[in-house]
């Protein structure tokens, strides 16, 4: 049985009091103890940033990369061993700027990995720029005169790339989160979950006030439909006086991984690489 | 090390050029034609040159054949089929007896002359075109494909039947190559095929084969492959186990990406077409941590997005493997030419001292030999592996018999098992040791828990900020590059002992040189070659050795600076101050390099 003690770690989290992370942090280690992973068996992939620190801080293997590219390395971590359990973790920065891309197209494969995103809506380790999911006209070291571009909408976004499991959490509701992460990781195929994660130093705007007033769960309304892409997206808008949290959109479709040939043996991180004939390729080639 | 060169002529060969617009079938027709003499005991270097465009512009191929292996092609064509008005304005001088040549006195054989094929009722050869002697042989091409074939685009099959009158090749090797080439089509377009072939051997006029001198009987068949450099890397690959490709079309790479692809479930390769480069090389990181061995390729447009990537394998210490294939740069530069400016690209990519290992393959051997070691250095010193070469090596075609490969071994290197894991108890993955490289746990090995990350870090993988930390790590990590000597591929000198010139070189530009030295040697001039086979870590004492005793070194590569006598100086000291340079996007052969040393020559006195 795992338990929260086989988690910890020699070092403990630096991020500053009141972070958001901190919530995430504990939620993620309750999800792998409730799940009952093997540590040995877990991988998680971050980028950089504050946020892209927390596997150092979660006593399973993790690989810690660049800006922007947590997600393509997950995917090779998973392509190469499918068995093992594969968490991808960055910020908002880092996953809908820079990883914007790899994010995508991660969604339409279907690749079957969960991804967090630290959401606070600024660069934190950066000391404070506004982000790809910064209010209009929120002001920041690089924006001093305040966002002039609207923000991204990742749960939109998402629910028009094929994502099959759509959710957002809450850093200031762990048990929630725990839910969340729980249910993503058991999810075959990709899972999303957008986190708001209030930064204390940078972020005035979106802080644990704005979130409290606001922040309600798709679970407590009486018959919402996760299955329904339609609705998902329409409540997928809101935002001002109520934000939607919870799981949007969920559905079962074929994984990646079940439909790559190159994995239709053995797993490739276990192949036995000696002795290899070629002979059958440079025939082809007379 | 001295390797001696023996000088062997081919008593029958022939040069052909084929060219035409794309979408003609202008490959098609080579790779067809190849195949027969390849089929009648025949070596085959194939050379293309096409425009970055799909259809139209003007796409032409050279094929050199000899009794022996070839490495590059030449100049003099003996056989020019045109498919279009370009081809013969653009290439009239090459033919054989033409007398473009213009060395005057290199020596060259101007023996007999050449004949083009052409279609003479579509192409219409300008006013007072002169042929200089060369046997135009008009055949009409199209109006014998449409009338008796009802099919026009049977021009360049009916081309190759009149080559194999011309020739003397039997023409059943030719309609064998084209049986099987389209036998999985159907077999009306096997017959169909074959007739336009037959169509062509009959129209050839007695006097012209009577007066063609060149002569290419079938001879005993071989089992050679025919096949390019970059396919000789996908067999090093395979043969090395990799089990990952994570790669973006890039010309002239591309193709690495499809043969990979197109193996992959036979011999359980996952390869995946990324969205970018960028992809390609962090899924490429991500599958090499996990354990499987992985490899990218590219040309340096998208080895440049792959810079940051190198730098994380270096400093998170995971195998990968990095293949570039070169061609003119900088931005979009010539996309399907062949170049070597990317030296520098490769050895210095990503921030701080360079960290990981630069192979330089040479020729189509190279190319499997260095892409399968390149697998076992990356495990073994558990860095990035880069493998650079030019388009010329990459994408011409060479038969060469199947790859000697028993005494192949893998290595993995410190990669653990669990049962020597559960021994070690407090496992640290960036464990400093005497050689600089740590025993390697993957994911999913019990007791082998750490974290991989780009910051820098202490031996157990956590961040740490401390200074003198900092300066072990950094001095970890590079011994294991310096330390990859012994395992990298030292310089080779190749030919006569005491030269009067050493043509100092990498990549494709071995074979040319060595082309030139015998073209040199036939004539009473000593030459020999300096192949540089590794770029990092360098082999300084190996070269400086041999440097010192050159009577006269000539740096010989395609790009304006002369990147690799830059490298060769700032490691030995030894500046090399003649230079043959070529940065127009084309190959260099044997007589562009003996003419060039004329020059030289000429300009010291």
């Amino acid at each position: 049985m795992t338990n929260l003690n086989d988690l910890k770690t020699r070092q403990n989290p630096n991020w500053c009091p009141g972070c958001g992370d901190y919530g995430i942090h504990a939620a993620m280690k309750a999800a792998i103890v409730e799940l009952n992973l093997d540590p040995n068996n877990v991988v998680i992939s971050t980028g950089i940033g504050c946020g892209s620190k927390i596997n150092q801080w979660i006593n399973t293997y993790g690989f810690a990369g660049l800006h922007g590219r947590s997600v393509p390395v997950a995917m090779g971590i998973k392509l190469a061993n499918p068995n093992l359990t594969v968490l991808a973790v960055s910020g908002d920065g880092d996953g809908y700027g820079i990883g914007m891309g790899h994010f995508i197209n991660a969604m339409r494969r279907n690749l079957n990995f969960t991804y967090i995103v630290q959401d606070n809506q600024t660069y934190g380790l950066t000391l404070g720029q506004t982000s790809p999911t910064s209010e209009k006209g929120m002001k920041g070291l690089s924006t001093p005169h305040g966002v002039i571009e609207n923000p991204v909408n990742p749960i939109r976004l998402a629910l028009s790339s094929d994502c099959t499991f759509v959710a957002r959490g809450y850093a200031g509701d762990i048990p929630h989160l725990t839910r969340l992460i729980v249910e993503a990781v058991k999810h075959k195929g990709f899972s999303l979950i957008d986190v708001f994660q209030p930064c204390a130093t940078f972020n005035k705007i979106n802080t644990p006030e704005f979130f409290g007033k606001r922040i309600y769960k798709l679970e407590d309304i009486k018959g919402y439909d996760k299955t329904n892409l339609v609705k998902a997206f329409e409540v997928a808008g809101e935002w001002g006086e109520k934000i939607p949290t919870g799981v949007f959109y969920q559905v079962e479709k074929p994984i990646y991984e079940d439909m790559e040939p190159g994995l239709s043996g053995e797993c490739p991180a276990h192949a036995d690489i000696s002795g290899i004939d070629i002979g059958r390729v440079e025939e082809t080639l007379m | 090390m001295l390797s001696p060169l023996k000088i062997v002529m081919s008593e029958r060969k022939i040069n052909l050029l084929i060219g035409g617009p794309a979408g003609a079938g202008v490959e098609k027709a080579g790779r067809t034609l190849t195949l027969a003499f390849v089929r009648s005991g025949y070596h085959v270097f194939a050379n293309v040159e096409h425009e970055s465009r799909i259809r139209g512009g003007n796409n032409f191929l050279r094929l050199r054949v000899e009794e022996k292996q070839v490495n590059c092609h030449e100049e003099d064509v003996d056989i020019m089929i045109a498919l279009d008005l370009q081809t013969i304005l653009e290439h009239f001088d090459e033919m054989r007896g033409a007398g473009g040549c213009g060395c005057g006195g290199c020596g060259c054989d101007q023996n007999g002359k050449g004949v083009v094929i052409f279609d003479n009722e579509t192409i219409s050869l300008p006013e007072g075109f002169d042929d200089r002697g060369v046997k135009m042989l008009g055949v009409p091409l199209k109006r014998l494909a449409i009338e008796k074939l009802n099919n026009p685009l049977m021009e360049n099959v009916i081309a190759l039947g009149a080559v194999t009158r011309l020739i003397d090749l039997d023409i059943s090797v030719l309609k064998n190559v084209l049986k099987k080439t389209f036998e999985k089509k159907s077999a009306e377009v096997v017959k169909l095929n074959q007739e336009a072939a037959q169509i062509g051997f009959d129209i050839v006029p007695e006097n012209f084969v009577k007066d063609f001198p060149v002569k290419m009987p079938a001879k005993k068949g071989n089992s050679n492959m025919f096949l390019m450099g970059n396919d000789a890397v996908c067999l090093g690959a395979i043969k090395a186990g990799c089990k990952y490709v994570g790669a973006y079309p890039m010309t002239p790479a591309s193709s690495i990406l499809h043969f990979m692809a197109a193996w992959a479930k036979e011999y359980g390769i996952v390869v995946k077409h990324t969205e970018d480069e960028i992809a390609a090389v962090c899924s490429v990181i991500g599958a090499g941590f996990a354990g499987a061995r992985a490899m990218t390729a590219t040309s340096g447009g998208g080895f440049a997005l792959m810079t940051e990537g190198i730098g994380l394998a270096g400093m998170n210490e995971v195998p990968i493997v990095v293949v570039n294939v070169m061609r003119p740069g900088p931005a979009t530069g010539q996309p399907t030419r062949t170049d070597q400016g990317d030296l520098r690209q490769i050895m210095h990519a990503a921030q701080g001292d360079p960290l990981k290992i630069v192979l330089l393959p040479g020729d189509i051997n190279e190319c499997f030999l260095f892409a399968f070691e390149a697998f076992n250095l990356a495990e073994k010193y558990q860095i990035p592996v880069i493998i650079g070469y030019d388009k010329y090596l990459g994408e011409s075609y060479f038969t060469i018999p199947p790859f000697e490969d028993e005494d192949l071994r893998i290595d993995r290197g410190k990669l653990l098992t669990e049962k020597e894991l559960s021994k070690i108890g407090d496992y640290k993955r960036y464990l400093r040791t005497e050689d600089g490289i740590s025993p390697r746990a993957i994911p999913g090995m019990k007791g082998g828990i750490h974290r991989a990350t780009s910051d820098e870090h202490n031996e157990y993988g956590d961040i740490f900020e401390d200074n003198e930390n900092r300066k072990l790590m950094v001095e970890k990590r590079m011994k294991k590059v310096n330390g990859s000597l012994r395992d990298t591929f030292a310089p080779e000198l190749i030919g006569e002992k005491n030269a009067e010139v050493t043509f100092v070189t990498w990549g494709s530009c071995k074979g040319v040189c060595l082309d030139a030295v015998s073209f040199l040697a036939l004539r009473g001039a000593k030459a020999n070659v300096l192949q540089i086979k590794t770029a990092i870590p360098f082999h300084k004492n190996e070269v400086s050795e041999i440097l010192k005793k050159c009577k006269r070194p000539i740096l010989v590569e395609h790009n304006f600076s002369g990147q690799m006598g830059g490298v060769i100086a700032e490691n030995t000291g030894i500046v090399i101050d003649e230079k043959i340079l070529r940065y127009d996007g084309r190959p260099m052969t044997a007589k562009y390099i003996v003419k060039a040393l004329q020059k030289l020559i000429t300009a010291k006195k």
